[in-house]
Parts: structure tokens; sequence; C-alpha cells
């Protein structure tokens, strides 16, 4: 159990690792924020069934509902970005230095 | 917006952060994080200008990984106890991943720099969401947690956080970026007795909260975006007298209302020995008092030389439905001093 463990936090890490080095672009910037919580689904999945409380895999459901609409809402204010400053390149998103 | 789309999005927005208040299991506090954030998206959006596009951009990348953060951080406390209540913190990594993600979501030192920005690019109705009501949930949550386990990274956040808050604040020209800055060092304030009393932090963020909301009603009614707006600002005299005295009550001078939040905090230090801490909270609410007085000293003090033409008149305002809100949060800061004595008994 605690490599499974050590494992699935890996994970974790991986996802907080690709939102904090990302340079280039708003979309790989949302991929890894999908990431982190599908990371939390597997670790959450993986604890329900190993302690036998099966009653959090439908809260692991539940969990990926809401990650949805928060993917969904990422994409919208990307495009809505995308429209107002016509790119997608982090680096160009810098109207609020000033 | 729509009424009812307006109406909808601000009950949910409550609902929020109601749910986060009153729940014991990680999950509804996730979940009411969740949902104030992304209740707030549209609010913040609808106009599609630029500047109000990146600020809601930059708001939900910040919020949505802090909230994974907290979540992914209340897991590691599930394998070692078997456990999801809130007042059970039985693992320290658990407890560092979970302060570190409400640290980013206050926007306290040294996870601050999303926080002028945001700020900077609302108008100002939306920037007292953001600055006030939306740090009631993640205020709560730290608090919380300070009850249970202090750690010294709360203390170490709070002195970086006046710090920032004062220097940062010093060669700004836009009146939202001073706010912003000022907002961080009064979190500072705030959460700094959290490792002493953390009962007292409620009473000191309530003052934070009333005092940051009169000021940015004020600016809104006015529309002071910029301290060259300041002097050409066209509200009633009274306003701009309490304006300054509101200012003043935040900068923390004695007999006003905001004194409270720098006299309770020495005192709590002073009875439990820490004497070291001390210079650090007051240099660096030294520094945004001169912001605070140079914004007072623009609106106030100085009259320019302008032609007869641009003497507006000067009972125009914004909106009719702030001027009310504004006298009922003004004597807070003028009559606060006297909820002292509440201080008292929790010692």
């Amino acid at each position: 159990m605690n490599i499974l463990s050590a494992v699935l936090f890996s994970l974790f890490f991986l996802g907080i690792i690709g939102v904090v080095i990302n340079r280039l672009h708003l979309l790989s910037l949302l991929l890894c924020l999908e990431l982190l919580l599908v990371s939390l689904f597997l670790n959450i999945s993986t604890w329900s069934q190993i302690h036998d409380e099966l009653v959090y895999l439908n809260f692991s459901i539940l969990l990926l509902t809401f990650s949805a609409c928060e993917a969904s809402a990422g994409l919208a204010l990307m495009v809505s970005l995308s429209r107002s400053h016509n790119t997608d390149l982090l680096a160009n998103i810098n109207l609020l230095q000033t | 917006m729509n009424r009812l789309v307006n109406a909808f999005l601000l009950t949910s927005l409550i609902a929020g952060t109601s749910l986060v208040i009153f729940s014991n299991h990680w999950f509804p506090i996730w979940l009411g994080l969740e949902l104030s954030t992304l209740s707030i998206i549209p609010l913040l959006s609808y106009t599609s200008q630029s500047r109000s596009v990146e600020a809601t951009l930059k708001y939900f990348l910040v919020q949505a990984f802090s909230a994974a953060l907290l979540l992914n951080g209340a897991v590691p406390n599930l394998w070692v106890s078997n456990s999801w209540d809130v007042n059970s913190i039985t693992s320290p990594i658990s407890y560092f991943i979970i302060t570190a993600a409400l640290i980013i979501k206050l926007g306290l030192a040294p996870c601050h720099f999303w926080f002028p920005d945001v700020l900077s690019g609302l108008p100002f109705l939306s920037t007292i969401i953001i600055a006030c009501w939306q740090k009631i949930a993640p205020m709560f949550l730290l608090l919380s947690l300070s009850n249970l386990v202090s750690s010294e990274i709360i203390i170490v956040c709070s002195i970086l956080s006046v710090l920032v808050g004062g220097w940062g604040g010093l060669n700004q020209i836009s009146v939202r970026k001073i706010l912003a800055y000022s907002s961080i060092g009064h979190l500072g304030w705030v959460t700094c007795v959290a490792f002493f009393i953390p009962e007292v932090s409620y009473l000191l963020f309530l003052f934070y909260i009333l005092n940051n909301t009169a000021i940015l009603l004020i600016c809104h009614n006015g529309s002071l975006y910029y301290l060259s707006s300041l002097s050409k600002s066209n509200v009633v005299p009274i306003t701009a007298i309490l304006f300054s005295i509101a200012l003043l009550s935040l900068g923390g001078l004695p007999p006003l209302g905001g004194f409270i939040n720098k006299v309770i905090p020495l005192i709590v230090f002073s009875l439990n020995g820490n004497n070291f801490i001390i210079p650090f909270f007051l240099i660096g609410s030294l520094i945004s008092l001169f912001f605070y007085i140079r914004i007072v000293f623009n609106t106030s003090l100085t009259l320019f030389p302008q032609h007869s033409l641009n003497i507006v008149s000067s009972r125009t305002g914004n909106s009719s439905l702030s001027q009310p809100i504004i006298s009922t949060l003004i004597p807070i800061t003028i009559w606060g001093l006297l909820l002292l004595p509440i201080f008292f008994l929790f010692i």
C-alpha cells in the first residue's frame, strides 16, 4: 500500500510541476489542471476500494462531474481570451502589468 | 446582465461560501469553493473587455489550482487516519499542503502575485466581491486549522505579507493596485494572531472587510480609478471627508476603528513574549500608511487650479444604492474603538 499511494501521489506532483513550469500555451495549463483532478479521482477510488468504504466511489463520480464543469469553464474563458487577445500564448497575456 | 441570471449567480456565490463555513467533511468544502469560483466567472467577465477577461482567467486559474491542491492535501490524511473530518488532521504532509493551498487562495505572500493583477483588471463592484467576500471561506478554513495545529508557516507568511503590502504599494498609480497591496498587508495582520488566539482573528477580519468595503464603494461612486483622477473627483464634500477618515482608519491611526487591527496583535505578541516580530509589522504598516496618506492628500488636501467651466456639479454619483451602504459602514471606522473590550473576553 505504501508503493501504491506513492505512485498516486507522484501523479499529483507531476500535475503540480506541469502547472508551475508551463511557459508557452494556456491550453497545456488547463490540461495539467485536469491532471490534478484526475489524480484526485484515482486516489480516492483506490482508497475507498482498499478500505471497504464503497460510498466514496459514488463520491468520486461526483468529483469527476465537478471537474468536468470546471474544465468547461476554463475552456470558455480560453475562448473568450482568444477572442479579445487573438492569441493563446501566455507571454501575450500581459495587459494587467500596468 | 439579465436580472434573473445575476440573482442566480449571486445566490450560488453566497451558497458556496456558506457551504464551506458550515461543513465538517472535506467534500462540501471543496464543493463550496468550486461553486463560488464557477459562479463568479460570469459575473466578472460578461463585459468582454480585454482587461476583465484576462483578470477573470488569472483568478480562475489560481482558484482552481488551489482548490485541487486543497482536496489533494486532504488525501494523505485519509491514507493515514481513514477520516474525512476537517477537525482531525494527523499527517504533517497533509497539513502543509492544505495550508499552502489556503495561502494561495487568500493571496498571502509569498503567493500574492496574482492579486494586484486581478484586482486592477476589474471594475470596483467586482473588486468588492473578490477582495472582501471571497476571502471569507478560505480565511475560515485557515483559522479553524490554526485551532488544531499551530505552525510557524502562518507567522512567516503574515510577516512577509505585511512587508510586501507596504513596499509593493509604493510605486503604483492605479488605485485598485494600491488597494490590492493594502489588502495583502491587512490579511497579514489578520492572520498573525492565528498562531496564538485564532478566535480573535475573526474580529480583525470583520473590521478589515467593513473598512475595505466602505473604501471600495466610495471609489466606485466617484470612479476613482487612477491617482490622477483623485484630485478631479466630483464627490460630495462630506464623502471626501469620510473617504479620508476611512483611509486613515485602514492605516491604523488611534482614535479610529482600524486601530483595533493593529493594537490587538501587538497586545497578543507582547503577552506571549514574542517581541522580536513586532518591528516587522510596524515597518510594514508604516509604509502602507504613507500611501494611504498620499491618497488622502490628493483627494482632500489639494485643490488643483482649474478653469471655472471644469467645476462639475458635486451631486453626481454613479449609483444611488451605494450611498446608504457607505453611510452604514463608515460609523464602524469612527466608533470602532469602542469594540476593543470584546477582545479582553478572549484573553
